[in-house]
């Protein structure tokens, strides 16, 4: 038997290789601007998936605008509710079927209310107390964050856990406690002792201080040595360098201290027993009443529209250094 | 190593605070040596003290109310009628906002030592005030022989005990302790106000009875189908007011059993007016959609008849309709109406001048015609039999036809007719409590969210917490 190796290996004779590079095809210049390059990932087309990414980030658009519209109107309701209240008649507020624009709009409740409500001693009142408790709580926070950021002394973790502590304990739990203490001092006597007790047991805010300390821990070591080796004192190098770097965090402080105070309601409720040392959020609350002593909240609302919207320029025209002081006091440290 | 060691005296901080604050809930010594037993509260004014010259002894008294601006202003006018009188008292006066806000200040000044030397009231705020010890009895007051009641010449200054309504005096008279420890100064009570126009037309009878009630109710149905024919503004003073008529217990002010109303009669009772409801006759506040004022209700023509308090009864005035006004309906011929509205109490912290001015005050704030004065201002009813009498009552009321005054005036017209009606309830640490909890009985109840065991159950347990805090 012959075994043919060639063939059994399927090897081609060199006179057949001959003859396959005599037919092999002569190739022709091909067009390639006719030509399309088809790519497919997931059986889609590079198009296809174009389009559906487009298609994805307007449900996503859609989807994200819808929820802060219903959250933005969550947060408007009240807002509005209290515009078309203080637009309404009484009898309209008191309809068993609530309507979302009144039906008459009672454009007097704004002039009434100027009759019934003492802007002024209010404003002035709100005003003194919220300037002098947000300075006195500026100075406080400024030189406990100083001390509790900058200087070495025993026990200052201690203390400022200490400090820390306290904010776990609720304001309200306070209330009396702090009463009976500006009773025994004798504040609630006259006009200078109301007011000492609305600014004076406010001067201590355990959080800002917290944030200012914070904050200036950020502030690097280096400054501080060079300071030293020009010669400043712990004073200087505080309101020269410290104060000046952390101005956004202050105004920031300043600006929530004060807001915080134009919204306090329980504690001078508490204290200001006379008409005249009311604050302005008392004030709106006890100023308007029927003679038979039901509430009358179209000019309550009124009033409250005119005494909100301060706050609200406030908060628009200075929101830029409050997010930012916020933002910067940063939770690193 | 380091986080461990640093941790401990956190905790302890925490401990200490914790302990601290604890430390602080309790009451300073100033309240405890205030807590004194029921015996001090006969303590004797210094009479003899006083006798023949009331008008030498200088004294500045606080009032604290909740008074608006017109009201503050013809407290003012009666401040000056005082100091006319007497102008060795100084009175100062201040609102406090309302009375929940009122309650408040008081329960943080009885501690701090602050009280004012007299306030409004409601019985349950001076059932709590007298559990610290703060209310001065006036019995001592009312009956001395130098300035108590009935000693003037001329009585309408200062009438006896006997020119008081009996209702609203007894009141004062309802808590633990033997003694008068408020004084009524602007009370009101409910009564039923009805469709006149449309109970003329269809020649219905008025109901004195709640059978009677119920008749009409069910012949105003048949006439005007998608109505609901009656309201009771507040579903607490119904369920109070029911209890009184049928005498059924409610609340007593044995300490051992405060809370009497968890019977079987008064569940019968929330079964029946279960039954009215479902069959379309009845509603209440709290079972209204929105928890609607039935006299919104009633003003808007939803009903034909609706019970609420005298002190609101501008919100019964529809321009739509004649407004008739009714007693309360009664059951089975009892005469039982809820008395309601702001007293005075005194407070014992204030020196013996003080209180001995505070109790001249409120003599003159209450007599025959400060209290008609106070009345027609305020839309409530005057403390005394004798004011309803006075011109300022009557003949010299301002009534524009047409008008809510017209009504208030059928309302004042009316009152005296039912003078000896009037009810109070006992006061105690917790009755303000039982009240609201009745009333969640019945709104919960009629709108099917609670079975009438269950109901009562929850109130019962919640009343009893309420009473132990």
């Amino acid at each position: 038997m012959k075994f043919d190796l060639r063939k059994m290996l399927n090897l081609k004779s060199s006179s057949e290789r001959a003859d396959a590079r005599r037919e092999r095809p002569q190739y022709k210049s091909i067009d390639t601007k006719s030509m399309t390059l088809v790519l497919k990932e997931g059986g889609l087309t590079a198009v296809q998936m174009e389009t559906l990414q487009k298609i994805m980030k307007v449900i996503s658009m859609v989807l994200i605008y819808a929820f802060l519209a219903v959250m933005a109107v969550i947060i408007l309701l009240p807002f509005y509710w209290m515009i078309i209240t203080s637009l309404k008649t009484n009898t309209e507020i008191r309809a068993s079927q609530q309507t979302f624009w009144p039906e008459v709009v009672m454009w007097s409740n704004y002039v009434d209310v100027f009759d019934r409500f003492d802007f002024a001693t209010y404003l002035v009142n709100t005003l003194v107390v919220g300037i002098l408790s947000t300075i006195g709580t500026l100075f406080t926070t400024i030189f406990a964050a100083f001390a509790f950021a900058r200087l070495q002394f025993k026990g200052k973790n201690f203390l400022f856990t200490l400090l820390l502590a306290t904010m776990m304990i609720p304001g309200e739990m306070m209330v009396i406690t702090n009463y009976i203490t500006v009773a025994n001092f004798g504040w609630l006597k006259d006009q200078t002792g109301v007011f000492a007790a609305m600014i004076v047991p406010f001067w201590i805010s355990v959080f800002y201080i917290y944030l200012l300390r914070q904050n200036f821990l950020q502030i690097p070591n280096e400054l501080y040595l060079a300071s030293k080796v020009d010669g400043k004192t712990d004073w200087n190098y505080l309101w020269k360098v410290m104060v000046p770097l952390s101005m956004p965090t202050l105004i920031s402080i300043f600006i929530l201290k004060l807001m915080g105070a134009w919204n306090s309601f329980v504690w001078p409720n508490l204290v200001a027993d006379k008409q005249e040392y009311r604050l302005i959020t008392n004030g709106l609350r006890s100023s308007f009443s029927t003679t038979a002593g039901e509430p009358e909240y179209a000019l309550q609302m009124a009033a409250t529209v005119l005494v909100t919207v301060p706050l609200l320029l406030l908060f628009i025209f200075f929101r830029k250094y409050i997010m930012k002081g916020v933002g910067r006091a940063g939770i690193k440290g | 190593m380091k986080n461990q060691k640093s941790r401990f005296p956190s905790l302890l901080v925490v401990s200490l605070i914790g302990v601290l604050a604890l430390v602080g809930c309790n009451p300073s010594g100033d309240s405890s040596s205030d807590t004194t037993s029921g015996s001090s509260y006969s303590e004797e004014p210094p009479i003899n003290e006083y006798e023949g010259n009331l008008l030498e002894h200088e004294a500045s008294i606080t009032f604290w109310h909740t008074m608006g601006a017109a009201n503050r202003a013809v407290l003012d006018q009666m401040i000056t009628g005082f100091n006319a009188i007497y102008p060795n008292i100084t009175i100062t006066h201040a609102s406090q906002g309302g009375y929940d806000a009122l309650r408040d200040k008081v329960s943080a000044a009885i501690p701090a030592g602050t009280t004012p030397t007299m306030a409004y009231c409601y019985p349950d705020h001076v059932a709590d005030y007298m559990s610290a010890g703060a209310i001065q009895n006036l019995n001592p007051y009312i009956n001395s022989t130098i300035f108590g009641l009935g000693l003037e010449d001329d009585p309408t200054l200062a009438g006896p005990v006997s020119d008081f309504i009996p209702g609203y005096w007894q009141e004062g008279r309802e808590y633990m302790t033997p003694g008068t420890y408020s004084v009524p100064f602007s009370k009101s009570t409910e009564l039923m106000f009805y469709n006149k126009t449309f109970f003329d037309a269809h020649s219905l009878t008025v109901p004195t009875s709640w059978e009677q009630l119920i008749a009409v109710a069910r012949q105003i149905k048949t006439i005007d189908p998608s109505s609901t024919p009656f309201g009771y503004d507040s579903d607490a003073n119904w369920f109070i007011t029911l209890c009184e008529q049928m005498g059924i217990p409610y609340t007593s002010l044995n300490a051992d059993e405060h809370f009497l109303f968890n019977n079987d009669q008064a569940k019968d009772m929330v079964e029946m007016i279960k039954g009215w409801y479902d069959e379309g006759l009845i509603t209440t506040q709290g079972s209204s959609p929105n928890n609607a004022y039935t006299s919104t209700q009633f003003t808007e023509g939803k009903l034909y008849m609706t019970v609420g308090s005298t002190g609101g009864t501008r919100y019964n005035f529809s321009t739509n309709f004649e407004v008739g006004v009714a007693a309360v309906p009664q059951y089975q011929g009892s005469t039982k109406i809820i008395s309601q509205g702001p007293s005075i109490t005194v407070f014992k912290r204030a020196t013996d001048a003080e209180k001995i001015a505070a109790w001249l005050f409120y003599k003159w704030i209450s007599n025959t015609r400060n209290s008609a004065v106070y009345s027609v201002l305020s839309g409530y009813n005057p403390v005394r039999s004798s004011s309803f009498e006075t011109d300022v009552y009557t003949t010299n009321r301002v009534v524009t036809p047409g008008t809510e005054s017209e009504l208030i005036a059928d309302v004042a017209a009316f009152v005296p007719a039912i003078e000896d009606w009037y009810f109070v309830s006992p006061a105690f640490k917790g009755s303000s409590t039982a009240r609201e909890e009745v009333g969640g009985i019945l709104a919960n109840v009629l709108l099917g969210l609670k079975s009438i065991d269950d109901a009562f159950y929850d109130a019962l347990v919640a009343c009893v917490f309420s009473s132990e805090e």
